[in-house]
């Protein structure tokens, strides 16, 4: 079976020794949606590049459709649609102007500029010049512009960065199509629950290292961080019985009358008998699965924890 | 071609967008003919050598100019990786542009002429020869083209403006020296010489440019 991404074996080193990847390795197929989660400096935007072939690797290789990125043909390059952090949008052209200017770059009539125009609620900008543009208004713009020709593969980074709440779910609803029409995306973002409501698998980069990989499933049973209780209750908990409940649970947070446990699998019912056994009148349990949020958390703590 | 065709629409419309750029190019097609030509700047002026000298000075700050405006904007504006991750090949992108920069500075150049050539004409009572006519509307201006693509090339490999703005300083300081001389028109088959050498030129640093990876640019 042949993949849409081939990555294996990737370093990448900045001159002067910086280190922004370490031993990548991902294969990606035809239909996934990924989400490239981690903190700012994690590597997600060198390896956008290196998928671009705008960059190097140190050592290793990356392939899209089976091409070394670097040497990609203008046929795969026409089918791969992105948005980088730095939007290079021109500034002093107008907001049409840009978008004539990309669909020219790929083939595009000027009927599908129109039609986006109109589509994104640009129409009404058309004319004005990209300086002049709110930063949601130019996010909507950098946005539109690899949809044009309808790519195949896109990569975003940071699709979802300035844009309102409003805009955001429309971005996330438009992911949705794209993953419907059975595109490949890969996509960065801190907008966790996006990526939550979108992903079909999450890849978690940490120091330019893999952490995490797999659907967020995987992940959450994986890490046994499937789901969260929250116990409020009346009472206080003597030191020998939350002696016990750290024994038996992962406490996430104790405090004066609420008690948080995490975990894959919990018997919230076993929880709470124990509780009630010790003299505690439990007032209310709340149970929660958890999110992608908790997943990076735990993960990154983690992961922090072994190198501190 | 289309690829090369969009770049040159993108980087015109930039250039005339910039207000900056267009009165310094108004200053250069006016203020040059109209301060050499009183004041007898340069002596024993004739009707050929006065269209020569205004074809060298504003197509040689017209390349300087707009190759200026057309890279570092691209640079200032982060397109640069943008640009390089579409399908467009080095080759397109440089050709593109050096041809916006060319074009731009041909339609300036073009102008300063119409107005010298009447100028010339009437304060001198005969128009330029043909051999002065095509020297300034062929050869000097495929000059022109060499000189910007050697200025964005070094621009696009270099980055810093610093080295182009000392190859800027030496294009002056040649084109000054050479007026300095107040030489009169080459002959016929030097001129035919130095047009072909000059379009050999600009394709071969073209060829060489296109051989520049994707990566390097985009650093």
């Amino acid at each position: 079976m042949s993949f849409v991404i081939e990555i294996n074996g990737v370093d990448k080193t900045y001159p002067g020794g910086k280190e922004a990847l370490r031993g990548i390795n991902i294969s990606v197929n035809e239909g996934e949606v990924i989400g490239l989660v981690g903190p700012n400096g994690a590597g997600k935007t060198t390896l956008m590049k290196l998928l671009l072939g705008v960059s190097n690797p140190t050592s290793g290789y990356l392939k899209v459709w089976g091409e070394t990125c670097t040497s990609m043909s203008k046929k795969s390059r026409s089918k791969i649609g992105f948005v980088l952090d730095q939007r290079g949008l021109y500034s002093d052209l107008t907001v049409e102007e840009n978008l004539i200017f990309w669909a020219k770059l790929y083939a595009v009539g000027s009927k599908k500029v129109e039609e986006y125009l109109k589509d994104w609620g640009l129409g009404d900008v058309r004319k004005q010049p990209v300086n002049q543009l709110s930063s949601g208004m130019m996010q909507r713009l950098s946005l539109v512009r690899p949809l044009l020709h309808d790519p195949t593969l896109l990569l975003l980074d940071e699709p979802t960065s300035q844009l309102d709440p409003v805009a955001r779910v429309n971005v996330i609803d438009l992911i949705n199509k794209l993953k419907s029409e059975n595109k490949t995306l890969i996509m960065t973002s801190h907008d966790l629950v996006g990526l939550e409501r979108t992903c079909t698998r999450i890849l978690l980069l940490q120091k330019g290292r893999i952490l995490a990989d797999g659907s967020m499933q995987e992940l959450s049973s994986r890490l046994g961080v499937g789901e969260r209780i929250t116990v409020r209750y009346r009472g206080e908990i003597s030191k020998d019985l939350l002696k016990k409940i750290y024994a038996d649970y992962r406490v996430q947070a104790a405090g004066a009358n609420t008690i948080t446990v995490s975990g894959d699998g919990i018997d919230s019912g076993k929880l709470v008998r124990t509780l009630v056994e010790h003299g505690i009148d439990v007032e209310n349990v709340e149970e929660q699965k958890q999110s992608l949020e908790d997943i990076y958390l735990s993960i990154v703590q983690k992961d922090e924890g072994k190198w501190n | 071609m289309e690829l090369i065709g969009a770049m040159v629409w993108k980087d015109i419309r930039s250039l005339i967008r910039d207000k900056k750029v267009v009165l310094a190019a108004v200053i250069m097609v006016f203020l040059f003919p109209a301060i050499m030509f009183p004041t007898k700047l340069i002596k024993n002026i004739t009707v050929d050598t006065g269209l020569f000298l205004i074809a060298a000075v504003t197509m040689s700050a017209a390349s300087y100019l707009f190759t200026w405006k057309s890279f570092s904007y691209e640079k200032s504006e982060n397109a640069t990786t943008n640009i390089l991750s579409s399908p467009i090949t080095v080759m397109e992108f440089f050709l593109g542009k050096s041809l916006a920069v060319f074009l731009a500075g041909y339609f300036m150049s073009f102008i300063a002429l119409v107005v010298a050539y009447i100028y010339l004409t009437i304060t001198m009572g005969h128009s330029p020869s043909g051999a002065a006519v095509f020297l300034a509307l062929v050869t000097i201006p495929i000059w022109g083209l060499v000189a910007g693509e050697i200025v964005g090339a070094l621009f696009l490999l270099l980055g810093g403006f610093e080295i182009v703005r000392y190859f800027g300083l030496l294009l002056v300081g040649i084109v000054v020296s050479f007026l300095q001389g107040s030489p009169g028109l080459p002959s016929a088959l030097t001129i035919l010489i130095l047009t072909i050498a000059a379009f050999a030129l600009a394709v071969i640093i073209l060829l060489v440019f296109s051989r520049v990876s994707k990566v390097r640019l985009a650093r």
